[in-house]
């Protein structure tokens, strides 16, 4: 019979191996030999970030026109064979850069991507498509205006980031009004030449498949671990509320930053374990008291952000109208009753637990391995930190996390903006 | 391939066992055959309220997430119209504090009236978040009691309104707990790095004593087929005009479904589709769109949609005729419809591989494909979507997106308005 009131054994999360990138002579990351017979192939444009001292945005809307037609195919006979091989296409942009990834049969692979890749390399830009996109543009940003959320989140980056910095700026008429398709051609030349691939998911025409991109690329790839510093503007510490009104809306949203030791650090993982506590998952102080015991709020969490020069964690969350000022006061009343009392042991091995079984996770399918080789590279580190860090972890003392904790963080508060 | 097994216990309980020996996971999924179409139309949200609730505690387990925590675990649910289906991922060695989780919460919880009236405001901030604050938000609430005047799809899951939300009591939620959380009204998958005989094993030994109950017979009055157009007009505070073109669709396990999704991604799944091309690209009546299936178990939506572009404002009245030509000239050219059909067939072919990337996802399908008759159709869908033949295609054209079973909806940005 059983006995329901036995809690069963827990097992320690094992660790998890890393294994070591393969790599071509040229630098192409090669990861797989799945079942499944798919391919994603992740070419990185490590200059394409969202900065372009030509025009704001300028690169990141290339990216969205890179398969708008060369001088012999049009859009759609581009999208049509993209169709037809059965491929799937998808631009990603952030601060530091652009990446254009292509999902398919790995059957299909040596066919399309030549191919593919031709389309970006050759595109002219035709008028008719930036005209078109440019319409799309300009009317979702009319409806962003209404999105009590992105508000928030521009009023923060205006006084964090300082209101010349690129992720301070919306692409609102003004600049989508200087882009045109000459510019466009340029940033190609000036913008997308350098790249890096990450190639995912191969079964068994892996090598044919490699030799296929070294045959286009030849030596202008770039090894991934190319970290370029770019520091827009000198931070300080900042603390206070700043507000944006918004009308007619059903609730408000709230950001809170403050700043945090960078991924680089020897001591990162105790703050990430610091921001588990804090707002890092279901079981965190904000999600227990604010969501759980108040109700003022569907989600809350905090997260840490990385930049090449500096990080921070943030919090985030839709409210409920009426309670902005109580909630951030809980908010900070929540991080500093961390930072001054702790937190239980039982706490603390669940906030670990819960991060090794994460990381278990993140490298137990093929393609989110992929999605951590490229967000490591943006603040210059690889795939064995994760080994590094689970090690941490495995040897972390409560009272040391709680030291460190009020060592940095005594006498510094949240900034916060938001919008309603 | 997924090569699954399935077995049944005795107080009614589906399993479904999928071994993934190169996973250091073990994925729990737990189906329950009830969602907001089971709810009582004065009382709704329900569903989605108790799914919530399901997280607070149950009979002999006071807190659920510290032990998902401590085991290295991750676990979410979600509520729709035609299911309530929960999950647990954890490292295999831990997947018995998953089932004893789950069976537990599956033999009773331990509602508190605070808890529920917490979860209460909880839900209304997330029925704010979703829909009320959010351009376009609640659009879908109107198409819902346009398409629908029979049928419990009248009404979204998160409820028809806050106060529904609010008005609910306890002893609702334990009512309709006890009518459909029970084992022989669930489907329960177990995929991972774990072997059938274990599995066996520790599902018998956490659930076998659970008391069977009664399978919910899901009978819902049938929606009546729609024979003549019908409109809504109404006013939203947004930059951009919208129309909403739905018509019935198949059920979910109606072979038809098939042509109807391979005709969804025909007419609006790229840049290259047949609708997208004519309205985005050719006469730019719209700057974004998108067609979809719904999916519902009962009959579902086949949905239309696009914002209007500002600059040139076509009339309603053009634009739906344009759709009505449009979907009749493809009806007629075999060639045209023909090299689509090709190539959203390779797309589904790709999207269906891709789909076997991840253990949650082939959990979850393998309890939702159970739940619709044949478990096996997680490895014959692809089949059916490429013996598809030009007339199916057709005839799902020409019968089934005929002009008089539209339901149209406008959505009016209120400075347009204005003008």
């Amino acid at each position: 019979m059983l006995n329901r009131q036995e809690v069963p054994k827990i097992f320690k999360v094992d660790s998890f191996k890393v294994d070591k990138l393969k790599k071509t002579k040229n630098d192409i990351i090669v990861l797989g030999q799945n079942d499944i017979p798919v391919f994603r192939l992740d070419i990185i444009f490590p200059d394409a970030g969202r900065f372009d001292e030509v025009v704001p945005f300028l690169n990141h809307v290339t990216a969205e026109l890179l398969l708008s037609g060369t001088s012999i195919k049009s859009m759609s006979s581009i999208q049509e064979y993209i169709d037809f091989h059965g491929c799937y296409t998808q631009t990603r942009k952030d601060l530091y850069k652009t990446i254009f990834t292509v999902y398919g049969m790995e059957k299909q692979f040596i066919k399309v991507i030549p191919n593919i890749l031709s389309y970006y390399s050759q595109c002219v830009f035709p008028e008719k498509e930036w005209s078109i996109l440019k319409n799309r543009k300009y009317q979702q940003w009319l409806t962003y205006q209404k999105k009590t959320s992105y508000q928030a989140m521009l009023l923060m980056n205006e006084f964090w980031f300082g209101n010349v910095h690129p992720l301070s700026l919306t692409l609102n008429k003004e600049i989508l009004d200087q882009l045109n398709p000459i510019l466009f051609r340029e940033t190609i030349e000036r913008k997308y030449q350098n790249i890096q691939l990450v190639l995912t998911g191969l079964k068994k025409n892996g090598i044919r498949n490699v030799k296929c991109l070294t045959d286009i690329y030849g030596q202008q790839i770039k090894p991934i671990q190319n970290i370029l510093e770019q520091d827009y503007i000198v931070r300080k510490e900042r603390q206070g509320v700043k507000r944006k009104k918004v009308e007619n809306t059903a609730q408000s949203s709230i950001i809170g930053r403050i700043l945090c030791p960078p991924k680089t650090s020897d001591k990162y993982m105790m703050f990430m374990v610091l921001n588990h506590l804090f707002g890092g998952f279901f079981g965190s102080r904000l999600m227990k008291n604010i969501r759980e015991k108040k109700g003022y709020t569907y989600a809350i969490y905090s997260s840490i952000y990385h930049y090449r020069d500096h990080s921070y964690i943030e919090v985030f969350s839709d409210v409920k109208k009426g309670k902005e000022s109580e909630i951030m006061d809980l908010i900070q009343h929540e991080f500093n009753s961390l930072i001054t009392k702790g937190f239980s042991k039982k706490e603390f091995h669940m906030a670990v637990s819960h991060i090794q079984g994460m990381y278990v996770r993140y490298f137990s399918e093929f393609f989110s391995i992929s999605d951590k080789i490229v967000s490591q590279n943006d603040v210059g580190l690889d795939l064995t930190w994760y080994e590094k860090s689970n090690h941490q972890l495995t040897l972390m003392i409560a009272e040391l996390v709680h030291e460190e904790a009020y060592n940095y963080y005594k006498n510094k508060s949240f900034f916060f903006t938001w919008a309603g | 391939m997924i090569l699954f097994k399935e077995f049944k216990l005795d107080n009614g309980l589906q399993v479904i066992h999928f071994q993934d020996n190169k996973s250091p996971l073990v994925h729990i999924n737990l189906l329950y055959n009830v969602g907001s179409r089971d709810e009582n139309p004065n009382k709704t949200g329900l569903a989605h309220l108790l799914e919530h609730l399901m997280f607070s505690g149950s009979k002999h387990v006071p807190v659920f997430d510290d032990h998902v925590h401590q085991a290295g675990g991750t676990y979410n649910a979600f509520t729709n119209t035609d299911i309530t289906n929960y999950y647990i991922t954890i490292p295999s060695s831990n997947i018995e504090m998953a089932l004893w989780l789950e069976s537990d919460r599956m033999l009773g919880l331990t509602l508190q009236p605070s808890t529920v009236e917490s979860e209460k405001k909880v839900v209304t901030e997330e029925f704010k978040q979703r829909y009320l604050n959010q351009p376009y938000g609640d659009v879908t609430f109107k198409l819902r009691e346009l398409m629908y005047k029979e049928h419990p799809y009248r009404w979204p899951t998160i409820g028809k309104s806050v106060e529904h939300v609010q008005s609910i009591e306890q002893e609702d939620l334990e009512d309709f707990r006890k009518r459909f959380y029970h084992p022989s009204n669930a489907i329960l998958s177990v995929s991972g790095n774990i072997d059938l005989s274990n599995t066996k094993f520790l599902v018998n030994r956490y659930f076998s004593e659970i008391a069977s109950g009664t399978p919910n017979r899901n009978l819902y009055s049938e929606e009546r087929e729609n024979k003549q157009p019908q409109y809504v007009e109404i006013e939203r505070d947004v930059p951009q005009d919208m129309l909403i073109i739905a018509y019935h669709a198949p059920k979910r396990k109606d072979k038809l479904f098939y042509s109807a999704s391979l005709v969804a991604d025909i007419l609006g799944k790229t840049k290259a589709s047949y609708l997208y091309q004519r309205l985005v690209h050719e006469l730019q009546v719209f700057t974004e769109m998108s067609v979809y299936l719904t999916g519902e178990m009962s009959t579902g939506g086949f949905i239309i949609q696009g914002k209007i572009n500002p600059v040139h404002q076509f009339p309603y009245s053009f634009i739906e005729n344009e759709i009505s030509r449009s979907l009749h000239y493809l009806s007629q050219k075999r060639n045209l419809l023909e090299s689509q059909m090709s190539m959203f067939k390779n797309k589904a072919q790709t999207a269906y591989y891709f789909s076997q990337t991840k253990l949650s996802n082939i959990g979850f399908r393998l309890c939702y494909y159970s739940r619709l008759g044949n478990t096996d159709l997680i490895n014959l869908e692809p089949g059916y979507m490429k013996l598809l033949k030009i007339k199916e295609l057709q005839q799902y054209l020409l019968e089934e997106l005929d002009t008089d079973k539209r339901f149209v909806l406008y959505v009016k940005g209120k400075q347009h308005h204005a003008k």
